[in-house]
């Protein structure tokens, strides 16, 4: 994640599902002195899902924040201009997937 | 040399006798392989089943209004992501990005992601949420083999009776090492198939071969 103004914050995993805080997020980026920036790294088992959420906060001025997810390949899997993909997902087609639909806007713990 | 029926995000490993043509690889059966030295391990990889026909696609995102204060260019810390767990968003709805805002400073009305609605472009949050699946076969990764070691992915599982196909990511400049129309000399990702001699069919594998 490059960028960044004002704060954008990524989790990874289980927390990205239920329990997100600010104090937990894999990534926290924010513009201070200038624009923030972050990476992090995970294993994923092939076949597998994983749940990601982020959440951008913008106050005054710019609104910016540029993040990419790359494989070990190198090859970008992710980004803002991705165009709808069948490993870009809102949930899993079968519960076999563990991949449940995450709760609502609104409803979320 | 039978793998077995193969079953979406199974892995299949074989021992194999190696086989060389007469002949190029060509996209109909022309002739079947004779075998020659040696062996090789096969370890065939096919991908799961196709995670689109659920109408599942896309990153779920929603827009609130921010009324968390400015960023005092201390690291924004008093912004709280946890209070838009309970609060109804402004806006939400489904688009094939991950990510990325690009907006710079403006005092006219912006829409993100597509979206028929316009928002002001300060005080604003905006929050994303997806899966991300990781297919099979597409992480291309060292195997502690040795160096003629190649990752050979397909995009669907194997079908009798496809046409033949071979392909290298760069020029087929072939490993002569081993069977030479099915290896490249890169490290890149391959397509193949592989022939069951006993019963006159092929395979279309995605495998990582070592001798």
């Amino acid at each position: 994640m490059t960028g960044v103004d004002d704060l954008a914050m990524i989790w990874i995993g289980s927390n990205a599902q239920s329990g997100w805080t600010r104090s937990n997020a894999n990534i926290v980026a924010a513009y201070t002195s200038g624009p923030g920036n972050g990476t992090y790294s995970f294993n994923a088992t092939q076949g597998s899902y994983t749940p990601f959420r982020i959440v951008f906060g913008q106050a005054q001025g710019g609104a910016i924040f540029l993040m990419s997810i790359t494989n070990p390949a190198g090859a970008t899997v992710a980004t803002a201009s991705t165009t709808f993909s069948q490993d870009i997902v809102q949930y899993g087609c079968s519960s076999a997937n563990n991949a449940p639909a995450f709760a609502q806007w609104g409803q979320e713990t | 040399m039978i793998i077995g029926s193969p079953e979406p995000g199974t892995v299949y490993t074989k021992t194999v006798t190696q086989f060389t043509t007469s002949g190029t690889v060509s996209t109909t059966v022309t002739n079947y392989p004779t075998a020659t030295q040696g062996t090789a391990t096969v370890v065939a990889v096919v991908p799961a089943a196709s995670q689109d026909a659920c109408g599942n696609q896309g990153t779920q995102w929603a827009f609130w209004n921010n009324t968390q204060g400015t960023n005092s260019l201390n690291g924004y810390t008093q912004f709280d992501p946890t209070v838009y767990k309970t609060q109804t968003p402004f806006y939400n709805a489904t688009t094939g990005a991950a990510g990325g805002i690009n907006q710079g400073t403006t005092s006219a009305l912006i829409s993100i992601y597509g979206s028929p609605k316009f928002f002001n472009s300060t005080f604003f949050t905006v929050g994303q949420k997806v899966s991300l699946h990781h297919p099979n076969g597409t992480l291309l990764r060292d195997f502690p083999y040795h160096h003629y070691t190649r990752l050979i992915t397909i995009p669907t599982a194997p079908a009798r009776g496809e046409n033949l196909f071979h392909s290298c990511t760069r020029p087929s400049t072939v490993s002569t090492a081993l069977s030479p129309n099915y290896l490249c000399r890169d490290n890149t990702l391959h397509l193949t198939d592989i022939f069951d001699r006993d019963t006159s069919t092929r395979k279309r594998l995605a495998a990582i071969i070592s001798r």
